[in-house]
């Protein structure tokens, strides 16, 4: 499993949750955290080629594949 | 435009410490510039130097064309001053602090009113000008220092930290002062800061600074320009030549190397968060320069997987002043 924190700009609607692998989405002022854990790296390669062919603007990716972030 | 600051290879020691490791640059007439550093770096120094608050060690400067050392009387004539520590009479108004102030420079008379008046009214404190300076907010103090700096009309103004420990509403009011000054006065500008946000809105040209050097200068676009479409850093098990070769040579990807772990990788931008050290990877990091943050990052996971390397720590950073100077340095401004 990979802990995954990963900022977006942009306020994103709660209903694309199942668009991020069931990612957590929560808000920072006018940014979007999708945190939580992925079953492994090919999981992490789907996510972050779909956010960027949607031309969503990553603020900050943290992956930690041992625990807490 | 002219240059009216130009510094050549100011040095100043205390003993064998060299707080001011031969600094030199200009700065035009009208222009903002800024000088970035983590504290401690040596800008205080430095603007010290510059406005005859301290003697350098050695090295010189010209400030509208006089000599620092043989014409400091001229100097004090061009030169204003916002200390980062206020220089204030506590039970004194602002305006009878501004008062003294401009009576040191000379003004007297009708020409001092209309002085202290106009500076009131550009750090937006004319209302509550009778007061007691003791019984202001720290940053409606720090405006009355920034008035007094500027109450002689200096044509070039050294501003020194003048947000620390300010209430959003008197920063966002230094910083409408700043702008006001140079666009309509055409006031040239030098303004410290450890803060990139406030060098990244005010100023033209940037030196950035530390352990007494200056290790960058030029335009916020170049600098950034550094970077590239930004940095990511790829923790693995293990690393060798061929794979920064392979990794090298990913689409979007502008320059591979071997590092130490970054001392504190950001976590999420403006989070409490982000103002904690992690402890470093015991694994080695690739740092990777982007042509294109997103793009590199998912071509580098891709290869990555179909490898079956897997990973043991991912950072990004986006391009800018903060993670230019951690580019740089390998430390975080505000360490």
């Amino acid at each position: 499993m990979l802990q995954v924190e990963i900022c977006i700009e942009g306020c994103l609607d709660q209903h694309w949750s199942e668009w991020f692998e069931g990612l957590d989405i929560s808000y920072f002022e006018d940014q979007t955290l999708l945190s939580g854990s992925l079953a492994d790296q090919t999981a992490l390669y789907t996510l972050l080629a779909r956010l960027y062919r949607l031309g969503l603007s990553l603020i900050s990716v943290n992956v930690n594949p041992a625990g807490e972030l | 435009m002219p240059a009216i600051l130009e510094v050549d290879n100011l040095v100043k020691k205390y003993g064998d410490f060299e707080a001011v490791k031969g600094i030199s640059f200009a700065v035009e007439e009208g222009e903002v510039f800024g000088l970035l550093g983590p504290n401690g770096a040596g800008k205080t120094q430095t603007i010290s130097m510059l406005t005859g608050v301290i003697t350098p060690t050695s090295g010189t400067a010209r400030i509208g064309g006089y000599d620092l050392h043989t014409q400091m009387n001229k100097v004090k004539e061009i030169n204003g001053l916002v200390p980062q520590d206020l220089a204030l009479y506590p039970t004194l108004s602002a305006r009878a602090n501004l008062n003294f102030f401009g009576r040191i420079y000379g003004l007297r008379g009708k020409q001092l009113k209309e002085r202290v008046d106009d500076v009131l009214h550009v750090v937006a404190l004319t209302e509550r000008a009778d007061q007691a300076v003791e019984k202001y907010s720290g940053g409606m103090k720090r405006r009355v220092n920034i008035a007094a700096g500027l109450v002689h009309q200096p044509r070039l103004l050294f501003l020194d930290e003048p947000t620390v420990g300010v209430d959003p509403q008197s920063r966002n009011q230094i910083f409408e002062s700043v702008q006001q000054l140079n666009r309509e006065r055409g006031m040239s500008v030098v303004y410290t800061s450890h803060y990139m946000e406030e060098v990244e809105l005010l100023c033209n040209r940037v030196a950035i600074i530390d352990q007494g050097k200056i290790i960058a200068m030029d335009t916020i676009k170049n600098l950034i320009a550094i970077l590239g479409g930004g940095v990511i850093y790829v923790g693995l098990a293990s690393v060798d030549e061929n794979l920064l070769a392979q990794l090298g040579a990913l689409p979007a990807v502008k320059e591979v190397e071997l590092v130490p772990p970054p001392i504190a990788p950001p976590a999420l931008a403006g989070s409490e968060k982000d103002a904690e050290a992690k402890p470093p990877a015991a694994t080695p990091v690739i740092k990777i320069v982007a042509e294109n943050n997103q793009a590199a990052l998912v071509s580098v996971i891709e290869y990555l997987n179909k490898k079956d390397l897997t990973l043991t720590s991912l950072d990004i950073l986006q391009p800018n002043l903060e993670s230019v100077f951690l580019h740089l340095t390998g430390k975080k401004l505000r360490e």
